[in-house]
This record gives structure tokens, C-alpha cells and sequence, in this order.
């Protein structure tokens, strides 16, 4: 959850750059920024100049494993909710425990926004 | 696949030891042996011995196929003590009629225990021996074309073997390309020719479509490799092919048709036309016997020779030159001690040893062939599932791998359209700009998901 008074900040992680625009163009609002990271390294670096408060993942992205940004998404963002996007059906047993949601790319925006106002309105994170 | 051996249990508890044709094949035999008999009765009329045995014969059916098919409803193997007891009661049945029939119509003596005594042991020496061969010779019909299956599965699997694992990478890939470009040349053209006018209902039913793409594609490599088929024949193979075995153990053979014979012939033979008679009988069997032991010793070159003749029909030569010796010994015989019955009785004997080398051979060279050939069907079989289960490991990883090379490239980049799309869908109206550079974005996606699909089948195999 943002903290009183400032813009909802997430983090849109994936190495698409179509898919980086779109979830640009369908989250920004006035109460919402969204930054973008195209590998594990610019998550980093992104959590490190501003804490996000979502963080929409893809599962595979270069620079280093899922379990591998996660667990610095943990360390650099303790309080943000993680929500995984991928092709496959379901989310792989190592993620599943230490992640906020999953959804299956693609993925209908209604369902997307809709994740997003719950993850962004729930009390607590996942634990690391 | 793998037949179970045919036990002698299976073999004359089965269906074949109460079957209607099994029963309607040895009325000619029987109705023989029975004019045999009754050749010295005196019927009031010619015809009353066939007529006496077409009743035995229809009572004997009565009893061992309406028995039998009674009794399978409990049993469906039916167990040889109760098979025995069938097929006892049905030899003694005709005995009685055969009896009776002589003493009420002919006014002799039914000689009762001769005639249950003879047909018994008759009964004893042949039926089992006739079913069995008559179910081993259904089971090779079976076990031939079980062969011939699991023989073509092995050479498809060896075929299928020597693909390599760049072979089986580049028929992977094009089937993917083959199923794929298609729709995704006519979907990029619908965005190029619309682009400009592109509405949001049309943009959500491209969309759709591309998601379709996008889950036949994951699909494509997700299927199995064909399989082969484990289901038992059924067909049975041509009655000709189940006969045409190569005749081993001739002295064995030789000796069983040679008692078999003895046994069913030489005690009406004596009782009808004299010890004469009888001995004629013995000697003209004895002298077919010798020739059915040793021919096919001097028939081996023949079937031998590159083109051998089928060897059903060197079967049937042999069959026919030792019967034509026992007979003329017997015509020999019967000239040189003037005796008239010979003129009958050596076609009668020359009949019963062809009827008795035919089902021995079916007893027991047929039988001996199915164990051979079960044993091969066996051999045969695990190695073709083994190669089955090596090429279906190798084209598991080999999908497995191409869905991994698939996943971001084009199912990603799709993936990424198809969310697009709709969002175009959504936003056309009121951000036309960003709309149409979501559109530039789309086509460009599916300009490189189009190279990735080329560059996919001129990739190699994984070095497996």
C-alpha cells in the first residue's frame, strides 16, 4: 500500500517492451506512476531509486532467475506485493509461497487492473 | 504383444473340444468306420448303415455340443474330467445305437461290449487329438497375424530410429512453422490493411485470434509422438498360410498316424473280413508308416533350395506317396492272397492314415511352430518397444527444448500482441496516437515472431 499522501508507485519488470507500454499506457493515472525494468538488473537499480509498491514480474527475464529478482525485490522492497505474469498454466512451486498472485500472459487488462486494486489494497506482503 | 501359450487344458476345454464344426468334421470319418462295421449286418435295406450313423452322429452332437454348451455357462474352460466324460458318453451312445439298431433291425448280436469298447478307445486315440490340433491350428491363424503386426511396428520403429536428432528438430520445427505462418501472415495483413481505420471491436477480434495462435502454438510440440497400437488381432490369417508349417519329427509322426490308425481299423478290419484281413490292414499301414518316417529326410534338399516350394506342399507329396505305398501293398497284398475285401478295405485305410497324418501334423507341428513363433512374437515385440521408448524419450526432450526456445520469442512476443490488442480495443477512441504506436509495436512483434519461426527450423537438434 502507498503511504499517505503519495502516488502509488509500481514496477512493471518484463524484457518486452510491447508489453512494458501497454501495462505503462493501462496503469498510469494521476495517483499511479509506473517505471519500468527490461532485466533483473534495472529491477534493482528501479527498487533502489524508488520504492515500488507493486511489482509485476515476468518469469523469465535476463540478468538472473525468478527466485534470484525476487528475493532482491524482498530485500530492497519489503512491503511491496508481487504479481508474477507468464505463459505457463501455473506458478512454478519455488515462487509460489514468496509471491503476492500469479496470472497466466495473456492476460485480459479488466483482470489486470483488477488484481492490481486488490493486491494494492490488501494489508500484507508476501513473506520472503 | 505376447499370446499365452495354448495348454493342453486350454486347448481341449476350450471352445474347439464342443464345437459344431469340429462335430460336423468327423462325420465323414465316423460314418466310415461305421459302414465298416456294419458291412457284414444284415440290414433289410442298403441304407441303413449311413442311416444308423447320421443318427449316432446326431445324438453324439446332441450330447458334446449341447453338453458342452451347457456346461461352458459355469465353466469357460471346461475342466477334462467333464470333457473326457462327453465325449465318453457320447462313444458309448453310439455304440448302443449302433446296437441296437443291429439287433432290432438285422436280428445279430449287438455285441454291445465290442462295439463300446472300440469306439471308446477310438474316442480316446482321437478326439483330443483332433481338437487340440484344430485349436492349435486357429491359434496360429491368430499368432501369424500378431507376427506380421509386431514385425511392421519393429521395422517402423528401426526406420523411425535412424532419424536423427537434427532430423527430428527440423520435422518439429516445420510442422510448428507449416501450422503457424499461415495465420500469422493473414493476421499481419489485417492489421496493415486496417490499421488506419482499425476499430475496437475489430482490434479485440484480432486479438482472439492471435490468442488462439498463441495457445495452438504451445500445443504443437505438447503432442505425443504416434504410438504403437496394443491391441490383440482381429483378423485371423488364411487357413492355408496356418498349414503351410515345415514337418519336423517325422518318426514321431509317423509312429502316432501309424497306431493311430492300427487302432480305429484293424479290429473291425478283423471282426468284418477275417485275420487275413486283418494282417493285410497291419502290414499296408506298417509300410505307409516307414514311408511317411523316412521321405522327409530325402524331401529336406527340396525344402532347403532358395526356391523351395511351399512346404505345405511337400508336406502333401510326402502325405500322398506314403499312403499311395501302403495302399498298393495292400492292393499287392490282397491280389496275392485273393482276397476280395482288399478292393475296400485299402482306400479305407489310405483315408484313415490321411485323415490321421493331417491332424497330427496340426497336433503336433503346428503346436510345436506357435511355441516357436510365440517366442519370436516375444523377442520381437520388447525390442520394438524398446526402440518405441528410446525415440519417445528422444522426442519428449526434443519438444520440451523447442517449447523453451518457443516460449519468449513467439509465444511471448504473441502473448504480448494479443494483451495489445485489446488494449488498442479499449483505448482507440481516446488515445488514437498511442493507439497507433501500440499498432507499430504489434506489427513489428509479429515481424519478429515471423524470423524467429525461421530461424527455429534452421537451428539445429539439441546434442542429445
Amino acid at each position: 500500500m502507498a503511504a499517505p499522501g503519495r502516488p502509488t508507485r509500481i514496477l512493471v519488470a518484463d524484457d518486452d517492451v510491447l508489453i512494458r507500454a501497454v501495462l505503462r499506457m493501462a496503469l498510469s493515472s494521476a495517483e499511479c506512476i509506473v517505471d519500468e525494468a527490461g532485466d533483473a538488473a534495472q529491477v534493482a537499480a528501479a527498487l533502489t531509486a524508488a520504492p515500488a509498491d507493486l511489482i509485476i514480474l515476468d518469469i523469465s527475464m535476463p540478468g538472473g532467475s525468478v527466485e534470484e529478482t525476487i528475493a532482491c525485490i524482498h530485500h530492497r522492497a519489503p512491503d511491496a506485493r508481487i504479481l508474477v505474469l507468464s505463459g505457463d498454466l501455473e506458478a512454478p512451486d519455488s515462487v509460489r509461497s514468496i509471491i503476492d498472485d500469479f496470472a497466466r500472459k495473456p492476460i485480459e487488462l479488466d483482470d489486470l487492473r483488477a488484481r492490481v486494486n486488490r493486491l494494492l489494497s490488501s494489508p500484507e506482503p508476501s513473506a520472503p | 504383444m505376447r499370446m499365452q501359450a495354448l495348454t493342453i487344458r486350454a486347448a481341449l476345454g476350450g471352445p474347439w473340444a464342443s464345437h459344431w464344426l469340429v462335430w460336423l468334421a468327423l462325420y465323414p470319418p465316423t460314418t466310415a468306420l461305421v459302414l465298416l462295421r456294419e458291412s457284414t449286418t444284415p440290414f433289410p435295406e442298403p441304407w441303413w448303415p449311413i442311416a444308423s450313423a447320421t443318427i449316432q452322429h446326431l445324438v453324439v452332437g446332441v450330447i458334446v455340443v449341447g453338453g458342452g454348451e451347457l456346461a461352458r455357462r459355469r465353466f469357460p474352460i471346461l475342466p477334462l474330467p467333464l470333457v473326457v466324460g462327453l465325449w465318453a458318453t457320447a462313444a458309448t451312445s453310439r455304440a448302443l445305437i449302433a446296437g441296437f439298431l443291429a439287433e432290432s433291425l438285422a436280428g445279430v448280436d449287438p455285441e454291445f461290449a465290442f462295439r463300446i469298447t472300440v469306439w471308446v478307445l477310438s474316442s480316446i486315440v482321437w478326439v483330443p487329438m483332433f481338437v487340440y490340433a484344430v485349436a492349435q491350428i486357429d491359434r496360429r491363424r491368430l499368432l501369424l497375424v500378431a507376427l506380421d503386426v509386431a514385425e511392421s511396428e519393429l521395422e517402423r520403429e528401426e526406420q523411425l530410429a535412424l532419424e536423427s536428432t537434427d532430423q527430428l528438430h527440423a520435422r518439429l520445427a516445420a510442422t510448428v512453422r507449416a501450422q503457424v505462418e499461415p495465420v500469422l501472415h493473414d493476421l499481419e495483413e489485417s492489421l496493415e490493411t486496417q490499421r488506419s481505420q482499425l476499430s475496437g471491436a475489430t482490434a479485440a477480434e484480432i486479438g482472439m485470434r492471435l490468442s488462439q495462435l498463441h495457445d495452438d502454438t504451445a500445443s504443437l510440440v505438447e503432442r505425443d509422438e504416434p504410438h504403437g497400437d496394443d491391441a490383440p488381432p482381429r483378423s485371423r490369417a488364411p487357413f492355408l498360410r496356418a498349414i503351410n508349417v515345415r514337418t519336423t519329427r517325422p518318426v514321431l509322426i509317423a509312429t502316432v498316424v501309424t497306431v493311430a490308425t492300427l487302432v480305429i481299423i484293424v479290429p473291425d478290419v478283423t471282426r468284418a473280413f477275417g485275420a487275413v484281413a486283418g494282417l493285410e490292414a497291419v502290414i499296408g499301414a506298417m509300410v505307409a508308416g516307414i514311408m511317411l518316417a523316412s521321405l522327409p529326410f530325402v524331401a529336406t534338399p527340396l525344402q532347403n533350395a532358395r526356391q523351395a516350394p511351399a512346404h505345405f506342399l511337400v508336406s502333401s507329396l510326402v502325405t500322398v506317396l506314403g499312403i499311395g505305398a501302403g495302399v498298393a501293398t495292400m492292393a499287392l497284398l490282397g491280389a496275392l492272397t485273393a482276397e476280395p475285401s482288399s478292393v475296400f478295405l485299402a482306400p479305407l485305410v489310405g483315408f484313415t492314415i490321411l485323415f490321421a497324418h493331417s491332424t497330427v501334423i496340426g497336433a503336433i507341428v503346428v503346436g510345436t511352430t506357435n511355441d516357436h513363433d510365440n517366442a519370436r512374437l516375444t523377442l520381437v515385440s520388447a525390442r520394438s518397444a524398446r526402440l518405441q521408448a528410446t525415440r519417445l524419450e528422444r522426442g519428449r526432450r526434443e519438444r520440451e527444448r523447442m517449447a523453451q526456445l518457443m516460449h519468449g520469442p513467439i509465444q511471448g512476443r504473441l502473448a504480448a500482441c494479443v494483451m495489445a490488442l485489446n488494449f488498442h480495443a479499449s483505448t482507440a477512441e481516446s488515445d488514437p496516437a498511442g493507439a497507433e504506436r501500440i499498432m507499430e509495436s504489434v506489427l513489428d512483434h509479429l515481424q519478429a515472431v515471423s524470423r524467429e519461426l525461421i530461424s527455429l527450423t534452421e537451428s539445429p537438434g539439441s546434442p542429445l
